[in-house]
């Protein structure tokens, strides 16, 4: 290592130790006892495997919680990139009448806080008897403005003369969509699958409103109702729930880190 | 056999759907609601209970067993709600008309929907089961939580303000264990006996963010009331909420007993410590305090600081909502299970830890010997409630509780602090009730 780069470095390490602070908080934090969780520093002066033991020994679904998460996180991302894919490649590249109207209209819609919408997303699920469902977790997030706006600066990218060559070689819309702008675009796809799987997991506030039973909790529903009482709250359990809640995703983090920031520097997209 | 990587993701994403799909219904019961309205498989009415308050494992254990009682007649299906949310998940719900038959929260939560009209009214459906409610629950839970003259809502248990002691530090500093504060005088007195700076150990913890206890029940002993329920008139500016500012403030600023500027639940942590003497809190810190602090651990009734007794109440009532569905056989099962809980009262106390507000319960000579629960009867028969105002638990923490914290962080002085956050709150009350 270079010492011009030392200064990098130094600034770098202290910018990990300021984000994994937390993390590294909550873990300590979770072998402590209740009365004691807020005492002491980080490492726990008397560890105690106390709070695991509770949530592993009680009949608390943790595993369901998280498998549902897990999957529901993986339809929605699946579902997101296969639409905004579409959605972005006709807005960006198809002429038809409209387009623009169509694209600032998506693009508005980001500006509608989430809690607005939510009695009559709520209304639409009941009337269509999907509430308690897999699909009422699933199907909110299927169409994604963000994700549009996203692919569709990615594919303005793309040259026109690609997508012409495509057309003299006789290849109709969809299959230029699929041969041309899907292989162009993986790094920026999953980037997309994975800000989406990201944030299906971890929303609270609709799997908390649309669904009813233990079964279909979502592992932050269920987390949250495990631990948070009315006037208390177990501190130390719910930081040894959250930790276990949290693994699916630092692994999925782990193993997508290189497409996640290959695709937030060919989009120019910042965290 | 060789699978192609095309294949193999194809597939994968296919069997994902599949399962998905496959897993479409719930697990559980039915829409979001449970059946609503209706009947469940075996033909039993459906009595949807959604808690915000107490789901514990006696709570259920009851709920279990008046389902067996009532098998084929009545099922009660439970849904624990969080409490920070409830109001955003209840009018969802309400919106699909699918509200639950039976909605368990905190008492001025309850204010708006009786406003509304969509509240049934509670005192018939209790007398249909043989319960008098001004004899069968404490006056102080009972009296004075009607809207417009009518019962709606009926208490199902109580958790009132108390003094936690540390008996230990209590012997260190010569003082007798067993003869806690009871006046003001001797609050003050002992608390300075109790602070060792040095040590930095106190003898009482004011802790801006958490007066919504001790606020309400220091007004009250002054002889006031936070509002007038029926004229809406915010009346907690008044010479009363002065004193019991003023005494919150000089444990800080004058006595020096308290540290200023504590740190949100410092008050708790320094006491399982052994760093704070003595402790003005609700019922819920009994099992964090008892485990921590042991056979040291004092429970006492608040000191009278001012002209009289006076305990806010922590509590949980219910009621029921109208529905389409509300036929007089529902209503009756309903009635039922009221008294089937209030029946089990015991039960709700030993297990979970809950303060019945079953006055027959409270007769029972094991209730008598239950950890603490002579003291909070006691206490219970001092309690105040909150006026029962619309919206009454977010417009006083914006309003009151902040401007109070700025106070006893030394920004504003009392006086001020109360006109000010009665201003705003008066303003506020207004503009929700019209």
């Amino acid at each position: 290592m270079s010492i011009k780069k030392l200064p990098v470095v130094i600034v770098l390490v202290i910018g990990s130790i300021i984000m994994i602070f937390p993390i590294l908080s909550l873990l300590g934090a979770s072998f402590k006892t209740h009365t004691l969780v807020f005492t002491g520093g980080i490492i726990p002066q008397h560890p105690t495997l106390k709070n695991y033991a509770t949530i592993f020994s009680s009949n608390i679904p943790l595993l369901r919680w998280i498998l549902n998460s897990i999957s529901v996180s993986i339809i929605a991302s699946l579902i997101v990139v296969v639409i905004d894919s579409l959605a972005a490649y006709s807005l960006a590249k198809l002429k038809f009448a409209g387009r623009n109207v169509i694209f600032y209209v998506i693009v508005s819609s980001l500006m509608i806080p989430p809690i607005a919408t939510l009695i009559p997303m709520y209304l639409e699920f009941s009337s269509a008897n999907l509430l308690n469902t897999y699909w009422v977790l699933v199907l909110p997030y299927s169409a994604n403005a963000f994700g549009i706006f996203l692919l569709y600066q990615f594919y303005l990218g793309i040259p026109d003369e690609l997508v012409d060559a495509a057309k003299v070689d006789g290849s109709s819309k969809f299959r230029t969509w699929i041969s041309i702008f899907v292989p162009l675009s993986t790094a920026s796809l999953a980037t997309l699958g994975l800000l989406t799987f990201m944030n299906v997991y971890n929303d609270f506030f609709w799997p908390l409103v649309s669904t009813n039973s233990n079964g279909m909790r979502t592992v932050t529903v269920g987390v949250a109702l495990t631990a948070i009482g009315q006037y208390t709250t177990n501190y130390a359990e719910l930081m040894a729930l959250t930790f276990c809640s949290i693994i699916p995703m630092l692994l999925a983090f782990i193993f997508a880190q290189r497409k996640l920031t290959q695709g937030i520097s060919t989009t120019g997209f910042n965290l | 056999m060789r699978i192609g990587r095309k294949a193999f993701y194809l597939g994968l994403s296919a069997a994902t759907l599949a399962a998905i799909t496959g897993c479409g219904t719930s697990s559980g019961n039915g829409n979001a609601s449970g059946s609503q309205g209706g009947t469940n498989g075996s033909g039993a009415i459906v009595i949807n209970f959604w808690s915000s308050g107490p789901a514990g494992k006696g709570f259920q254990s009851v709920i279990s067993n008046f389902n067996k009682k009532y098998k084929g007649k009545y099922d009660v299906v439970f849904k624990a709600i969080p409490y920070a949310n409830e109001t955003e998940l209840v009018n969802s719900a309400l919106s699909a008309h699918k509200q639950p038959d039976i909605l368990e929260e905190s008492l001025t939560p309850s204010a708006p929907y009786a406003y509304e009209g969509i509240e049934e009214p509670i005192e018939p459906l209790l007398k249909s089961v043989g319960i008098n409610p001004s004899k069968d629950f404490p006056a102080s839970m009972w009296n004075g939580t009607t809207v417009n003259g009518v019962h709606y809502v009926a208490p199902l248990d109580a958790l009132p303000t108390l003094l936690y002691y540390n008996k230990a530090l209590f012997k260190q500093a010569g003082l007798n264990p067993n003869d806690p504060p009871t006046t003001e005088a001797q609050f003050v007195s002992d608390a300075e006996k109790l602070t060792n700076q040095s040590k930095k150990q106190w003898g009482f913890v004011e802790q801006p963010e958490f007066n919504t206890w001790t606020f309400p029940s220091l007004l009250s002993q002054f002889g006031g009331q936070e509002a007038n329920a029926s004229t809406r008139k915010i009346e907690f500016n008044s010479p009363a909420g002065l004193n019991a500012l003023n005494f919150l403030y000089n444990t800080i600023f004058k006595w020096h007993v308290s540290p200023e500027g504590a740190s949100p639940n410092e008050y708790s942590t320094l006491f399982v410590k052994g760093q704070n003497a003595m402790s003005m809190s609700g019922s819920f810190n009994v099992e964090a305090f008892k485990s921590a602090l042991g056979n040291n651990l004092g429970i006492a009734l608040l000191p009278k600081v001012g002209s009289q007794n006076a305990d806010f109440l922590g509590q949980n009532y219910w009621w029921v909502f109208k529905s389409p569905s509300l036929n007089a056989q529902k209503k009756q099962g309903i009635a039922l299970f009221m008294k089937y809980m209030y029946d089990n009262s015991m039960t709700l106390a030993t297990e979970d830890g809950l303060f019945p507000t079953w006055e027959p319960a409270m007769k029972n000579p094991q209730f008598k010997n239950e950890y603490s629960m002579n003291v909070q009867e006691e206490a219970v028969k001092y309690g105040v409630l909150n006026p029962l105002i619309p919206n009454w638990g977010t417009t006083s923490t914006q309003n009151l509780y902040q401007t109070m914290d700025e106070s006893l962080l030394g920004k504003l002085a009392p006086q001020a602090a109360l006109s000010q956050a009665a201003s705003s709150m008066q303003q506020e009350v207004n503009q929700l009730v019209k």
